[in-house]
């Protein structure tokens, strides 16, 4: 079944012997695709049945946010010593100029019973620092954001690859018919006022994964999803009917000319005529309580925010959206850091830490992933002038920070170190592929199995790379 | 058009996503401007497309495909016109409020309910995934 599921031209011409009759296309169940690969999936028991990814587009800095590193105050202004940097690759920005080291100019205090180190930027997130493991050891091989974007929602620096949340409704299959497997909502940060770096709608695309696997973006504003209601004079009744006949229509079609793509779109179809009623439902915040607005904060009463996308992340997660990506922009902070990463930390900071309370006290957070980081993060020398108030950082791959809660990961931890000057890891490196195993290993699934063979090889989530974490699992 | 990737103008881009969503169909089904094409479309069947249904319902669907549609297509496309003509008999109203999207296309020789009808026919043949996707 699931070769047929997979059929393109090239296999129909190849067994044209057997003949268009002969092959059970008439016996297709439409349902069958959105449960994905079926009987095979997942490989071993799930942690998580859902995900949801906060990404920081832009790339925050660790080190004003969760790496601390008191040298840097002690040698603020020295240039970023040879020894260490030892020839590693740089951006164009700052190759030239000289490095001189920056201290963090938030300050850093240790929370909860963990011990966590957290900076004065992010008050709302030290208050659940025993809940969550953040990450210091990150590391990834692309120095853009294009390339490191594709990298971490691909697992390759070029284009043309499916993103997590395919992989996921392609191996997994959806929770609930209603909503669209993958959704996505994006966010712009207040840290850019010269606008942040744009996003590709391919990074949330299927690449050549069926199409229906492909992430559908909501929009940020009043209407999430345009053109929900049927035209004045056509009924719910009368619009069934219509899309009765177009599916015997393209059903026939597709017995014609056996082009997987047709059955992609009557999935959609199908999907469209369901999200009109179920959109509207999720979307309608009407009965959320006073109390929930005020713990996700002033923002979430404002569609198209942060807050307000994190309180529709846990309502989608209510209904089993099975892959929830959020992306705020406006992190990158080569200039003006100070002033730009407080008002960015400001946007996520209350909201963040909002959604892992609300998703906590509703019982959802045990199976619910929760994923907060950026492409890569910055550089511990200045970009551009380094004056008494104000400096910039640029791209750095080689370490990073991110956090990550619920669905199997161990709470209350910091996982991996950098040395004194926030420049490399010296202890437990978490590479991209790393990340990307241990995710898909948190929703039961074997990221050396997950497979999908394309143009005559064999392709998967993390490539040729990637070991499970296992440190930080429960 | 962003729903069709189509490109953003402010980057570089070799080639466009070939993507497949339902904001897609929920465009081509309930957006005004194909709703008015549909209508458009409705009229040059009644028009242009011949005396009975049959004819009508081959020429748009030639228009829409580049090909004629064969007996089981035809079928069911003659059946969906019959239930839209019942349907819009009995709520005649609804053909009036169909056709206000296509206000500009007032044509006070048509037969309201009969264009109505075929507008949602015309809609129903932009829709097919032969019309829309080059193959």
């Amino acid at each position: 079944m699931n070769d047929l599921l997979n059929l393109s031209r090239r296999h129909f011409l190849k067994k044209a012997s057997l003949g268009l009759g002969a092959m059970a296309m008439t016996s297709f169940d439409m349902a069958a695709d959105s449960k994905g690969l079926g009987n095979m999936l997942p490989h071993f028991a799930p942690r998580a049945k859902r995900v949801i990814y906060l990404f920081q587009a832009g790339g925050p800095s660790q080190l004003e946010m969760f790496d601390y590193k008191p040298e840097l105050i002690r040698r603020h202004n020295q240039q970023l010593p040879q020894s260490v940097s030892k020839g590693k690759r740089v951006t164009d920005f700052t190759a030239a100029q000289p490095k001189p080291m920056v201290k963090s100019f938030a300050r850093f205090k240790q929370y909860g019973q963990s011990g966590t180190w957290i900076s004065d930027l992010l008050p709302h997130i030290a208050s659940i620092v025993d809940v969550i493991c953040v990450v210091k050891s990150m590391h990834t091989d692309a120095i853009n954001h294009d390339p490191a974007l594709c990298f971490f929602q691909t697992g390759s620096q070029l284009s043309g690859r499916p993103s997590i949340g395919s992989w996921l409704s392609y191996g997994l299959g959806s929770l609930n018919d209603n909503l669209p497997t993958f959704s996505v909502l994006l966010s712009k940060g207040s840290g850019r006022a010269d606008g942040a770096q744009p996003l590709q709608s391919r990074l949330w695309g299927s690449g050549f994964l069926q199409s229906l696997h492909q992430g559908v973006q909501f929009r940020s504003g009043k209407d999430p999803v345009l053109f929900l209601n049927n035209p004045p004079g056509i009924s719910q009744m009368n619009r069934r009917g219509v899309l009765d006949h177009l599916k015997a229509l393209n059903q026939h079609y597709f017995e014609k000319e056996g082009n997987v793509e047709v059955y992609s779109r009557m999935a959609q179809y199908e999907m469209a005529y369901r999200m009109q009623t179920s959109v509207p439902e999720t979307m309608d915040l009407s009965k959320e309580p006073a109390y929930i607005f005020d713990m996700y904060g002033p923002d979430s009463r404002i569609p198209g925010t942060y807050a307000a996308n994190c309180l529709l992340a846990r309502r989608l997660a209510e209904r089993d959206v099975r892959f929830i990506q959020l992306y705020h922009q406006g992190w990158d902070q080569h200039n003006d850091l100070p002033d730009h990463l407080t008002k960015q930390s400001k946007d996520i900071d209350q909201a963040s830490a909002a959604l892992i309370k609300d998703l906590k006290q509703r019982g959802l957070l045990e199976d619910t992933l929760v994923i907060w980081g950026g492409e890569f993060g910055r550089t511990n020398y200045c970009q551009g002038a380094l004056t008494k108030d104000n400096y910039g950082r640029d791209h750095h791959p080689y370490c990073f920070s991110m956090w990550m809660a619920g669905g199997g990961i161990k709470p209350g931890i910091s996982y991996g170190e950098t040395d004194e000057l926030g420049y490399n890891i010296v202890k437990d490196p978490v590479h991209v592929h790393d990340f990307q195993a241990t995710m898909l290993h948190l929703m039961g699934m074997d990221h050396e199995k997950l497979i999908f063979k394309h143009e005559g090889r064999r392709y998967r989530l993390t490539d040729v790379h990637g070991d499970v974490v296992k440190d930080i699992l429960v | 058009m962003m729903i069709f990737d189509a490109g953003s103008r402010n980057l570089c881009t070799v080639k466009r996503q070939s993507t497949n969503t339902p904001l897609q169909a929920l465009v081509l089904l309930n957006d005004p401007q194909f709703l008015i094409s549909a209508q458009a479309l409705a009229k040059r069947m009644i028009e242009e497309g011949g005396k009975n249904s049959k004819e009508r319902i081959d020429y748009a669907f030639y228009l829409a495909t580049s090909r004629k549609p064969n007996v089981k297509e035809l079928n069911i496309l003659e059946d969906l016109l019959q239930a839209e003509m019942d349907e819009f008999k009995k709520h005649p109203s609804r053909a009036d409020e169909f056709l206000q999207i296509g206000a500009t296309l007032d044509d006070a020789t048509l037969n309201k309910l009969e264009l109505a009808a075929y507008g949602v026919v015309a809609n129903t043949i932009i829709n097919l995934s032969e019309s829309i996707q080059k193959n």
